[in-house]
């Protein structure tokens, strides 16, 4: 990837184009949950792979290349957030279409009580959960990518777990039969 | 009770629920784009324009040589302040002094000046035509973009030579000068340095001169996402980016001076975008951050093709097509919502459109929230465009909106909200605002 990198950084659309292939699914999948909605996702990442584009030359380290991308496309995605807030009395938040559960871990009721509970959370919340539990980062390494204090980080993080958590245990509790939207 | 464990490994599956594939349009949107936008070059090229990317890519075809364009119009927004300038210096035909590439602490250009800069259609040969023009000018460099993205016009090395003149030295050739051409021009600022006027003293690149001589309204939108004009100062101003009659499928571009307004001092322009245009006094202003606003409202918000919107219990759009999108239609749903308390609704006729007003607020007795409020809240208008230039319109809690409706012509309608989320402070807004309102002309 880094001879890759420094092509592009050179003005080589070629050796960009390849580098989109290698990136652009993961990070349409980082921005989607994160926003929770397909078209901004979709916005986030073509604006945040534009940039890429653009700024590539200010690329010091071409090693970086991934983290710095994953920089630009959850700032990306606050943006997206942000303006769509900015203009709604309430955000549209449609589901994010997917395959059902692999192992049957996770109920309906779970999945349910998850959505309705990562809505609540704002965007930086929300983007700190997903790249600790989905992508995998520690939160030093969080916190770097986005260039905020490890400090930081940390109580994002802990807000957003402990939002949810509550969620799905308040979900667990006995519950009249009418249930919840689907 | 979860253990953390569990509770991560709920997590886990969860967030495994989402998709794991880039549209290809997307990709095949990117990598068009890539082929027609130039990297961003250090150290003798431009930082990122931070207001390019206005919509879903809205990049057109740039055209082969244009045609020079007859300037036309923009008098009335680009006319002098008539506050006191900051300089008085008449230009001399001294001998130019040629800057070198990086110019030092001593001969870059004033804070005040390093903005991006607007201005009216003008005469620039090979440019094509737009209805606006800018160019930005960094401590020790001046650019000159086109709304097409692919290039930048006459980059050149911009250098402080006197109390308020500058020099430009052309970086390259072939984008409306001949590399190392130097010109020279005096500049003047109004009072709270918001309009601009340059004049060339001398300059061999006579398209450049033409390019930049004459009037320009600063840029200097707090939210980074934006390409707003910021605070603003009292006087008539053009919008930028709002199409008030453009559908949000339609092609659009900048259109600037679609809406035209005046306002006092103490005014800022917070957003400007295809579908949504606002103002905000400039106390609450300060508040918003690079980041755009904070989730209170409090200011006049412009609407364009709004459609009824019923509110289902996900609070998703529901665009009702039943329901003409006409002001008196569209006040009639509203005054017909069981969400709302509407007060009768008052003729209005602003830039010689007739539309009609009422105040809204949430009724007493509704208690529904959306997913993402924890107060009542009442949706009752919507544009479904497509990602960022959709919007929703409602009320939450205790905010209070003056709703104005207003047939603009060629079958468009236009809402105008005064909103304010703080009740004690809607009415002293609605007395600021109005004025405001009714100084607005449209294209």
């Amino acid at each position: 990837m880094r001879d890759l990198v420094v092509k592009a950084q050179s003005g080589d659309r070629d050796a960009f184009a390849a580098l989109v292939q290698m990136t652009s699914d993961r990070m349409y999948g980082l921005a989607a949950r994160i926003l929770r909605d397909n078209v901004l996702a979709e916005d986030a990442l073509q604006g945040a792979l534009i940039t890429v584009w653009r700024q590539l030359p200010t690329l010091r380290d071409p090693d970086r290349f991934e983290a710095w991308v994953r920089r630009l496309l959850v700032h990306a995605c606050y943006a997206e957030a942000r303006r769509r807030r900015s203009w709604a009395a309430n955000v549209r938040v449609l589901p994010v279409d997917g395959p059902a559960a692999p192992d049957g871990l996770l109920s309906i009721d779970d999945r349910d009580a998850l959505d309705r509970a990562f809505r609540r959370l704002n965007v930086e919340q929300r983007a700190i959960f997903v790249l600790h539990h989905h992508v995998g980062l520690p939160l030093t390494e969080i916190a770097d990518t986005l260039g905020i204090p490890a400090g930081t980080a940390r109580s994002r993080l802990h807000y957003a777990t402990r939002t949810l958590r509550a969620a799905v245990e308040a979900d667990a509790a006995p519950v009249a039969p009418e249930g919840r939207m689907a | 009770m979860t253990t953390d464990r569990d509770f991560d490994r709920l997590a886990r599956a969860w967030l495994d629920l989402g998709p794991d594939e880039a549209p290809d349009r997307v990709i095949a949107t990117v990598l068009q784009a890539a082929e027609t936008t130039p990297q961003v070059r250090r150290p003798i090229r431009w930082p990122l324009w931070r207001d390019f990317t206005m919509t879903r890519l809205p990049i057109f075809a740039a055209t082969a040589a244009a045609v020079l364009v007859v300037v036309i119009g923009g008098a009335l927004f680009f006319s002098r302040s008539t506050g006191p300038a900051t300089n008085g210096v008449v230009p001399t035909a001294s001998p130019t002094l040629v800057p070198s590439a990086s110019p030092s602490g001593t001969n870059q250009i004033p804070a005040a000046l390093r903005y991006m800069w607007v201005g009216p259609k003008r005469t620039i040969s090979g440019m094509p035509s737009s209805d606006r023009y800018r160019f930005r000018l960094t401590s020790v460099q001046l650019g000159f973009p086109n709304d097409q993205l692919v290039d930048s016009w006459f980059d050149s090395v911009a250098s402080a030579t006197g109390p308020n003149e500058l020099s430009l030295a052309a970086l390259n050739s072939g984008t409306g000068c001949q590399s190392g051409e130097l010109g020279r021009y005096t500049w003047t600022l109004s009072a709270s340095g918001v309009r601009l006027h340059l004049t060339t003293v001398s300059d061999p690149c006579a398209n450049r001169s033409s390019a930049l001589a004459g009037d320009w309204i600063r840029v200097a939108c707090s939210d980074d996402s934006d390409g707003c004009f910021g605070d603003l100062e009292a006087g008539t101003f053009p919008s930028q980016y709002v199409a008030p009659r453009v559908g949000p499928t339609d092609t659009w571009k900048p259109d600037l001076g679609a809406i035209s307004y005046t306002v006092p001092d103490g005014w800022a322009n917070s957003s400007d975008w295809p579908t949504t245009f606002s103002l905000t006094p400039s106390a609450d202003y300060a508040s918003w951050t690079s980041a755009g606003p904070s989730d209170t409202s409090h200011g006049i918000y412009v609407f364009t093709e709004p459609a009824a919107s019923s509110q289902p219990t996900t609070c998703a759009n529901a665009e009702q097509s039943s329901v003409k999108r006409t002001a008196s239609s569209l006040m009639d749903w509203v005054r017909g919502r069981p969400s709302l308390v509407t007060t009768t609704p008052t003729p209005i006729t602003i830039g010689g459109h007739s539309g009609v007003w009422t105040d809204v607020k949430v009724a007493p007795s509704w208690t529904t929230t959306c997913p993402d409020t924890s107060q009542p809240t009442a949706i009752f208008m919507a544009q479904s465009g497509s990602g960022s230039n959709g919007w929703d319109l409602g009320v939450i809690g205790a905010e209070r909106m003056r709703l104005i409706l207003l047939d603009i012509g060629g079958g468009s309608t236009l809402v105008i909200a005064i909103d304010s989320t703080d009740p004690a402070r809607f009415q002293s807004l609605v007395d600021q605002a109005m004025p405001i309102v009714s100084s607005f002309t449209f294209k």
